[in-house]
This record gives C-alpha cells, structure tokens and sequence, in this order.
C-alpha cells in the first residue's frame, strides 16, 4: 500500500499530467513561425476538376509551416490536426522562396485529387481532374533572389491528401516547401489571386 | 438572536457561494438563443397544452412538462402572441416571431442551478468536510452537457434535480438511528417525483434496497426482517403512487378540451372531456387506463439505434462513458463563425468518472473477492452503493431496444461524480482533517483544471461563434463525433 504521504504526490502528479494534455489539445501555437499562406474553399456543389466552376459557401485563411496534409478521409496535418473539411473543396497557397543559390530546382507535388502549381505567376505543372494520391515532378531553373510559389489545390469525393516538395538538381533528398535550407528559405507572400 | 455555530455559518457562505456560481453557468441569459432545438419542439406544445386547457397524451410522464408550462405561466412573455396552433400538434414546426424562450425554460434552469445546491450538500454529507465538498462541487456547476440540456426546455434537470433530493434524504436517512414510516413515506414522494418526470428515475428505488441492507446490521431475526421490508417497502410504494395519482390528477383536470388529435382516447374518455368531468375522481381509472395503452402504443413505434443511418444522433450505451456520440442540437452561421449548441460534456468530469468507476470497482471486488478490510464502512457501503446505480443502469439501458442518446448518462454521470468525490474522502481522509497542503493544491489544481476545460467548451454551450480550426481543435478524439459546419 502507498503511503499517505504518496498518495497526495500521485494525485498531485495525476492532476498536472492532466493538465498538461489539455494545455496541448487547447493552445493554438499556429502563430509559431508560419510562412505558407493558404485559403480553404469549401464548395456548395460537388467537384471533379480544378476548373469547375467555384461556388464557394465559406473560406478560411490559415498559415502553414509545411505544405504537407495527410493522406485519409480528413484533411488533416501535423500542425493544425484535423481541420474538418472532407470534400469538394478548394485550397491555395501562397509563399515567396528566398533561393539562396541560383540552380535547376525540381518541385514533386503528390496529390488527390488535383493542383495547379505556378512559379512567379507562369504555370509550371498541373493534374486537374479527380485521382488518388499521385506525383508529378517538374523543373524550372530558379536564380537567386525572391519567387513567387502559388498553389491550387482541389479535392472533390473520397480520400484526399496533399504534399509539395522541392529539391536543387544536385541534391539528393526533397524537402518539404517550407522547411528550409541550404538552397531555400520562406517568407510570408503577397497572397495576391491567382485564376 | 441565537447565534450561528461555525460550521452552520460555513456551510451558507458556501451555500451562497456555490448558488451564485450556480446562477451564472446554468441561468445567465438562459433565453437564448431565441430559437428552438431538440426536443423542445415536442415540449413547448405540451406546456402549451396545459396552459390552454388541451387534452394530450405523450410518452413521458406529465410532471417535466408542467414545470415547463408552469415557467410560462408565471413570466407569460408570449401573452401578445397566437399560439393556437401549438396546442394543435404535438411537435410544433414553426415558432412566431418574437416568441420568448424565457417561460418555457424557466424551471429546467432553475432547477439546473439549484442543483448545484444540493450536489454540494451531497458532498457535505458524504464528507462531513466543508471546503473539499464545495471544491468538488466543480464536477457539477461546470459540466458543460449538463448546463445545455438545462438551459432547454426539456426534462433532464428537473428529473436531476429531484435524483439529488432523493439521494441526500438517502443520506441523511443513512446516519438516523431510527426510520419511521413517515419518514420511508417522503422517501417514496421523492423517487415518486424523479420517476413522473422521466421514467428512468425509476432507478433510484434501488437506494430504498440500499438503506434496508444498510441497516440490517441493527435488526435481528429473520421474520422481523422481513416483515419490516414488506412494510417499509409498502410504505415507500404508498408514496411514490400518491406522487402518481396526484400527478397525473392535474394532468388530466387540465385537459379540459379536445383539439384535432384524440391520441387512445376511449369513447368513454372523449365523453368525460365533453362533459367538463376531467376532475371528478371517479373518472381517474378511465383516462389513466387510456393515458397508460398510449404510453405503450408509443413506445413500440420508437426507432433502434442504427449507426448505419446517415445523421444517427443516438448511440451505443457503453460508449456515453466516453463522450459518444455528441449531438449538434443546433446552428447558425454568419460573418463571425458557426454558432452551435452542442451536447458535449466537459471531459475532464466525464473521464473523471470513468477513472472513479475503474477505482470503486476494483475496491469493491478487493473487498468481496480478495477479502481486504475496508477503512470505512459508511463511505465503502455509500461507494458500493452508487456504483450498483451506475451498472444497474446500464444493465437496465442493455435491455432497452430504442434509440437513446448521449443526454440519458447524466444519471450514472452524477452517480459516478459522487462516487469519485466519496473515493477520494475515502483514500484521503486522514489528509483532509489535517488540512494537507499538497493535497489542497492539487485539488484547487484540479478544478482549475475543470473550470478551464469548461470555459474551452463553453461555445459548444452558450451558441458562441467558432471558425473550422477553432471547432477542430475542440475535437480531441474521433469518437466524439464533432463535425463542424463548413
């Protein structure tokens, strides 16, 4: 049997390990160090491609460290957890690449269902119709200085997901768009619209 | 003027403290929104009913109801307002404009605060210790599920209300030397109150079991026993049907008149209505035998639950433990956010209890089964107690093949709150008479903890706008079932 003394400790620790837990489901920490601008638009009418026509019931404006969401029935990511929309929707992000060294840089975008991507306002790839988690890789020579990254993003019925990477032509490994390094740092953009 | 003792004086301030807590997280602005959800559509139309002198027969015993009416009554904010059609369904589709919460809501408020009152007494009973019972009381004046379905008209504070009333006259039996039938006959009007409110209250006869069993240990003799059983038994019973036959008494008086629907009215009752004879006495066995054939008639026509139904608000009865499923009773959306009304319980207190109930019943079997000794025998026999509540519930809920929902646990939520308070006198009694610093702080800690949880919670409670992120980060487990409104 635990001493009364004991006891009056486990329950104290019991109480801030509780305490701790909702500290963590409760605090919105988004405000940490977040680059990447996107806006959701959730749909009235339902969707099979990036150009159907945009019907739009409610928007949210949100800030993002990484542009990854999960794959799954949710959209959801590491950051904000589950956000609650499931389907016929729209996403568009926007942030400026600070290239640190000018060089080819290859984009990877896995998607379901389909993107847009542009770089400083020309379209450099799409896949706008409805499909399961894909990539598609494509390059574009980048000189140093500030662009422009700008997203659409469509998710219509069933599971979705989303991940955009970059990587200099000499690197072996991707990174995320919005994690930094060596090649690349993020600022927050202008967010201007893009159709 | 005689003066106060000390512990007498404590226990008012606390009263009065607990009261005003109470008042503000159970009535402030209990009008709002003005607009209906759940099953207030069936309700209001019943109180209407009674306030026009209509004939109705409903599934739920009459006595939430006329509380209900009774509030509307009293403040008769809608005085201006035709409300014919009211009386001429049973489910009231559309409310004028300008129609006023504020009646009709009164008493399920009110009795959701002064619960608050008596959860504490209760505490104060078990416990003996002032400031710990005031502390706990947290469990209940914060519990975000208990405050929205109070803030309704509906029935489940009214019929929590009177559970706590019969569960503290318990207590208070439980430390007597001597019962009489008098006082075995206020037992009765009190479950006989619980019990024509909701038909679930049915469960707190168990406590008459509790109490005999509880006081076996004074009595001898086998045959003494049992005839004292049959006769305090027969006593409690008396009560309990006079609670029935009054009830039901003003049910049927107030029906004066016939509206479009005649429900199982026989011929013979329709006669009664039409002779203006609905109070005579003598015609009581017709339209209770009636008001009973609709009752069950109703029942049969109740719908299973089915999880594969599209928008299934009920719910498996062993998930409720564990906050599922949560209901969105209503919501509106405009340029701030959606508003809702969400049944969702505070989970600190709901999560609270399952670990109680993991506590009580791992002490329990300890007792019986490996043959410790218990400490206390009192606060033990009031933990076991509660706890055969809390599984004979659920063993009675098993059996029932109807759709239930979310808001039918706060009668084993409360049993498990009490029974998590006693665990807790019972593990730290020493402690609290020594006035422990440590445990003290971790106790304020605690309803910090509850309070801050409730304030997280509370635009599920109070209609307060939230944005999807703000919603989402509200939904901490799946299997709560939260779904924003995009």
């Amino acid at each position: 049997m635990l001493k009364a003394k004991r006891r009056e400790w486990v329950f104290l620790a019991i109480v801030v390990v509780a305490w701790l837990f909702v500290l963590n489901k409760s605090v919105d920490m988004s405000f940490v160090d977040q680059d990447i601008k996107m806006v959701i638009s959730q749909n009235k009418s339902g969707l099979r491609t990036l150009d159907d026509p945009r019907d739009i019931v409610s928007t949210k404006e949100l800030y993002k460290k990484r542009l990854e969401f999960f794959d799954g029935s949710i959209l959801r990511d590491s950051e904000y957890g589950k956000l609650g929309y499931r389907s016929n929707f729209f996403i568009d992000f926007d942030v400026d690449l600070e290239i640190l060294k000018s060089a080819e840089y290859l984009f990877r975008i896995s998607s379901d269902d389909g993107f847009r991507l542009f770089i400083d306002g020309s379209m450099l790839c799409e896949f706008v119709t409805d499909r399961p988690v894909e990539s598609d890789v494509c390059s574009i020579y980048l000189t140093k200085g500030t662009h422009v990254f700008r997203l659409n993003y469509f998710q219509g019925a069933g599971n979705l997901g989303l991940r955009a990477e970059l990587k200099a032509a000499d690197q072996d490994e991707y990174a995320l768009v919005g994690e930094d390094s060596d090649y690349v740092e993020y600022r927050r953009g202008g967010g201007e619209e893009v159709e | 003027m005689k003066k106060l003792s000390r512990e007498r004086r404590d226990l008012l301030i606390y009263i009065g403290a607990i009261l005003i807590v109470s008042l503000a997280t159970y009535i402030s602005n209990y009008y709002n929104p003005p607009a209906v959800f759940w099953d207030e559509n069936y309700h209001i139309a019943s109180a209407q009913k009674y306030l026009d002198g209509v004939m109705y027969m409903e599934p739920h015993p009459p006595l939430g109801k006329l509380f209900i009416a009774l509030g509307e009554w009293i403040l008769h904010p809608n005085d201006a307002l035709d409300l014919t059609h009211f009386t001429q369904t049973d489910y009231i589709k559309k409310f004028p404009e300008g129609y006023s919460f504020a009646g009709v809501r009164l008493f399920p408020s009110l009795f959701g605060a002064l619960g608050g009152v008596l959860f504490f007494l209760i505490l104060y009973k078990i416990s003996r210790a002032v400031e710990v019972s005031f502390l706990f009381s947290a469990l209940y004046i914060f519990e975000n599920g208990m405050i929205l379905q109070s803030r309704s008209a509906m029935l489940e504070s009214a019929q929590i209300f009177f559970i706590f009333a019969t569960l503290l006259y318990f207590l208070y039996l439980l430390d007597r030397e001597k019962i009489g039938y008098k006082e075995y006959f206020g037992f009765g009007l009190l479950m006989g109150i619980t019990f024509m409110i909701k038909v679930n209250g049915l469960i707190m006869v168990l406590l008459f079991v509790a109490l005999f069993l509880y006081r076996l240990r004074l009595s001898s003799g086998y045959l003494k026993l049992a005839v004292r059983f049959v006769l305090d038994a027969a006593v409690v019973a008396f009560g309990m049907a006079a609670v029935v036959l009054v009830v039901f008494y003003i049910h049927f008086s107030l029906g004066k008149e016939l509206s479009v629907k005649t429900y199982s009215a026989s011929d013979e009752y329709i006669q009664i209505i039409e002779n203006d004879h609905t109070s005579d006495i003598s015609n009581f066995p017709i339209m209770l035998r009636d008001n009973f054939k609709y009752m069950r008639d109703y029942a049969k026509g109740v719908p299973s639950f089915n999880p594969c139904k599209a928008g299934e608000n009920g719910s498996l009865v062993t998930t409720w433990p564990f906050i599922n499923k949560t209901i969105n009773y209503r919501w509106s959306k405009n340029d701030e956010g959606v508003r809702y009304l969400y049944l969702m319980g505070n989970p600190i207190v709901w999560f609270g209890v399952i670990f109680a109930m993991i506590l009580a019943i791992s002490l329990i079997v300890s007792r019986y089964v490996f043959a410790l000794k218990s400490t206390d025998e009192r606060l033990f026999f009031i933990i076991t107690t509660l706890s055969a509540i809390y599984i004979s519930y659920f063993i009675t809920l098993f059996n029932i093949e109807r759709v239930m929902y979310l808001y039918h646990y706060f009668i084993p939520l409360f049993m498990g709150a009490f029974i998590l308070f006693t665990l807790f006198v019972y593990i730290f009694k020493e402690q609290i008479e020594q006035r422990s610093k440590v445990l003290l702080v971790a106790v304020i800690l605690m309803v910090l903890l509850i309070i801050y949880t409730y304030w997280f919670f509370s635009p599920f409670t109070y209609y307060q706008p939230l944005d999807t992120v703000e919603f989402m980060r509200r939904s901490w487990f799946e299997f709560w079932k939260l779904e924003p409104i995009l």
